[in-house]
């Protein structure tokens, strides 16, 4: 009896460790993108409070221009209008082809590595258009086009060189204007706040700040004035407090009084450093020493360090370059897939033969229950609703496991940014119900095999004595 | 090879096992064995009958038959005139759950299940509703003599009530035949004979067929027929009444 109490733990464990396993993998999956989503909408504002400074004082790029056209967004569109003094139309007409050349060099950019570099060697998209203004250059990369049998970019050559000989001179002269108008709403806004940055004005905006950005063509009606003048007096303070650790003094004194090499005193190793209030205090008195302004006392030395690590954090969590929700069903990728997959099989086949053990070792007494007049279905149905239970049970210790266990990895991974992530509970959860459904489907499909042969047991077996 | 004298004394009988030219065989060509030869044998509504023979006679392919345990390789088994090798599946289990009540030498019983658990498991095989199955198992456990036991599993049993369980077991769904294959093997004297005797009253009170494979030879006191089997056939069918005066010489040939 104990004996068979062990081996059905064995199998129950079984099933709750593959269970485990996939319930870890989707969890995990869900919790680390709705986390990664919320560090993304954090970082986004933040970052939307950047850049509208750096226009304020430096003019888009022809590239950025482009971009921005391509993308459609109606902010950016409407500040182009504005600046360029193009009719609404003109600028639709000018995102198409800012849309369709973005498309062509998609298309470049995600060419096989060997077929790109034979196409148009090291150049970038943009590069390779340039220089195919030249007829010749053009005709050579129409040729390579038929030699490598490749599709045109935009699928039709014609339209393409269309595109690069008639509707791109249109385009560039387009971003012309719109660069030229942008220089002279920096110019304005100069002339309005002689002698100060852009970070110093939006640091303590005058009651005419907004207005006089809109009167210069800029789209600010999603700014929050508040949280602007937050960035910009966070922003120059920590532009401060680097100055002011960076001079010779100050890192001498700061090496010999806190556990940071003096090689290593920096602005990311002293904000890390600084984890309480205690460390606040003395941070604040060390910049006081050095001639930091009034306001950075021990409570906004404090608060400039949380909100450094944090930020550093959302960026370490939403990753390099634009953020991308990633590929594959579920947020998994195909090789997930194959180890949940192989981990089921090893599952499917453990259970079997756990349950061939076991209709075996009651051979007797299933051919017993024959003789006594039970139907080839129903010695069926006992053994696979046997392994159903240990299904349910195996399937709801590898839940709560994979559970904690993803929670448990999310904390390492992500630090508390993984707290933001209760909006995919939802998720989750039926993620989970969907992991017992398989668990205990793969105990029902286990147990097939077995109960088949328990099935077709002769009663006669039942006469045997052993 | 039954003899003349028999079939004339048994011939007012109601029949209901018949084998006509039972043969089994294991194997093909060359390495063929056979295990019956050829065995027609017939046992009547209500007796008693006791097959015997050595081990490898035979003995329990022919049980096996006419238990509907096993199928044969040519010939037929009629039970109650119907043709075992023309039935279903479902009508092979619906013959072994009302009609044949099967006792072991090992008792069989399942290990987890208390005493009227065991007794009630056929019943629920034939779709008897709980209240009711209970009822009949504790009248039958009460026929046994293990009424006071019912909660009882088999491991807190001695052998004889386990073959008692057993018996009360086979009896549940009123069947026409008891097939008990060594019924006695197992227990000692006493509790053989306490056995025998259950079996002697479910014969005579309620009209049970039995069908009894054994060694025992105190089973010659009960049984109404002995059968003996040899080298897969039967060698001869004595009534009891004959065999007392030629015991010594069947003593001998043993």
């Amino acid at each position: 009896m104990s004996y068979r109490m062990f081996r059905s733990s064995v199998t129950v464990s079984i099933l709750a460790l593959a269970v485990a396993f996939l319930v870890h993998m989707l969890s995990y999956g869900l919790l680390e993108q709705a986390a990664r989503n919320v560090a993304y909408r954090e970082l986004q504002e933040q970052r939307a409070f950047g850049e509208l400074l750096t226009r304020m004082t430096t003019a888009d790029t022809q590239e950025s221009i482009v971009h921005n056209l391509a993308s459609g967004a109606r902010a950016h569109r409407n500040e182009y209008q504005a600046w360029s003094g193009e009719s609404p139309a003109a600028v639709e007409g000018a995102g198409r082809i800012a849309a369709k050349l973005e498309q062509a060099a998609d298309y470049l950019d995600h060419l096989p590595a060997a077929t790109r570099a034979a196409l148009m060697a090291d150049l970038t998209p943009r590069q390779l258009f340039d220089r195919l203004k030249d007829p010749i250059n053009w005709r050579a990369f129409s040729v390579r086009l038929r030699e490598l049998s490749l599709r045109s970019p935009l699928g039709d050559l014609r339209q393409f060189k269309r595109l690069l000989f008639d509707q791109l001179p249109v385009l560039m002269e387009f971003t012309d204007s719109v660069q030229k108008g942008h220089q002279r709403a920096i110019a304005q806004i100069a002339q309005q706040y002689p002698g100060l940055a852009a970070q110093q004005v939006a640091a303590h905006p005058p009651p005419d700040f907004l207005p006089t950005l809109r009167g210069t063509g800029f789209t600010v009606e999603n700014v929050q004035l508040d949280g602007l003048r937050a960035y910009a007096e966070r922003t120059q303070d920590i532009a401060a407090v680097n100055r002011l650790i960076l001079m010779q003094e100050t890192r001498a004194r700061i090496a010999r009084e806190s556990q940071i090499n003096l090689e290593s005193v920096g602005l990311d190793e002293v904000m890390q450093y600084v984890d309480g209030k205690k460390r606040a205090k003395w941070l604040s008195e060390v910049l006081m020493g050095a001639g930091a302004p009034k306001h950075f006392t021990s409570a906004r030395v404090l608060d400039l360090a949380t909100t450094y690590v944090h930020e550093h954090k959302l960026e370490d969590a939403v990753g390099e370059g634009d953020f991308k929700i990633e590929g594959g069903w579920l947020g998994m990728s195909a090789r997930t897939w194959w180890l949940i997959a192989l981990s089921f099989l090893v599952c499917v086949v453990g259970v079997a033969n756990a349950l061939l053990m076991s209709v075996t070792e009651r051979f007797t007494e299933i051919a017993t229950m024959k003789c006594l007049g039970a139907m080839d279905v129903f010695v069926m149905i006992l053994f696979v609703f046997e392994a159903m239970i240990q299904g349910v049970i195996g399937g709801g210790v590898g839940l709560v496991l994979g559970f904690i266990l993803a929670v448990l990895r999310g904390l390492a991974d992500l630090w508390t940014l993984i707290t933001g992530a209760t909006g995919a509970l939802g998720e989750v959860g039926i993620g989970m119900a969907v992991s017992l459904t398989i668990g205990v489907g793969l105990a029902a499909l286990a147990a097939v095999g077995p109960s088949f042969i328990a099935a077709r047991l002769p009663p006669m077996e039942a006469m045997r004595v052993d | 090879m039954v003899t003349a004298a028999t079939n004339e004394a048994q011939a007012d009988k109601a029949v209901i096992i018949r084998t006509l030219g039972l043969e089994k065989s294991y194997g093909m060509g060359e390495a063929i064995t056979y295990a019956l030869r050829g065995v027609d044998a017939t046992i009547y509504r209500s007796e008693f009958i006791a097959v015997m023979g050595p081990s490898g006679s035979g003995k329990s392919t022919f049980f096996n038959m006419i238990g509907a345990l096993d199928s044969s390789t040519k010939g037929k088994i009629l039970i109650d005139e119907v043709d075992v090798a023309q039935l279903s599946a479902v009508e092979l289990a619906f013959l072994r759950c009302q009609k044949i009540g099967y006792i072991f030498q090992s008792y069989n019983l399942i290990r987890y299940m208390t005493a009227i658990e065991n007794v009630t498991v056929p019943m629920t095989f034939a779709g008897v509703a709980p209240e009711e199955a209970r009822r009949r198992g504790m009248a039958l456990l009460d026929l046994v003599g293990l009424k006071d036991r019912w909660s009882h599993r088999p491991i807190e049993m001695s052998g004889g009530q386990q073959q008692r369980v057993a018996i009360a077991r086979s009896m549940c769904n009123n069947p026409k035949i008891l097939l008990a294959d060594e019924p006695t093997g197992n227990l000692d004297l006493k509790t053989g004979q306490d056995i025998l005797n259950i079996l002697q009253r479910i014969n005579k009170e309620l009209g049970v067929t039995i069908v009894c494979a054994t060694h025992d030879h105190r089973l010659l006191n009960v049984c109404d027929r002995i059968m003996w089997i040899r080298d897969g056939g039967v060698e001869r069918v004595e009534n009891r009444a004959n065999i007392k005066i030629t015991l010594a010489s069947i003593e001998g040939r043993a």
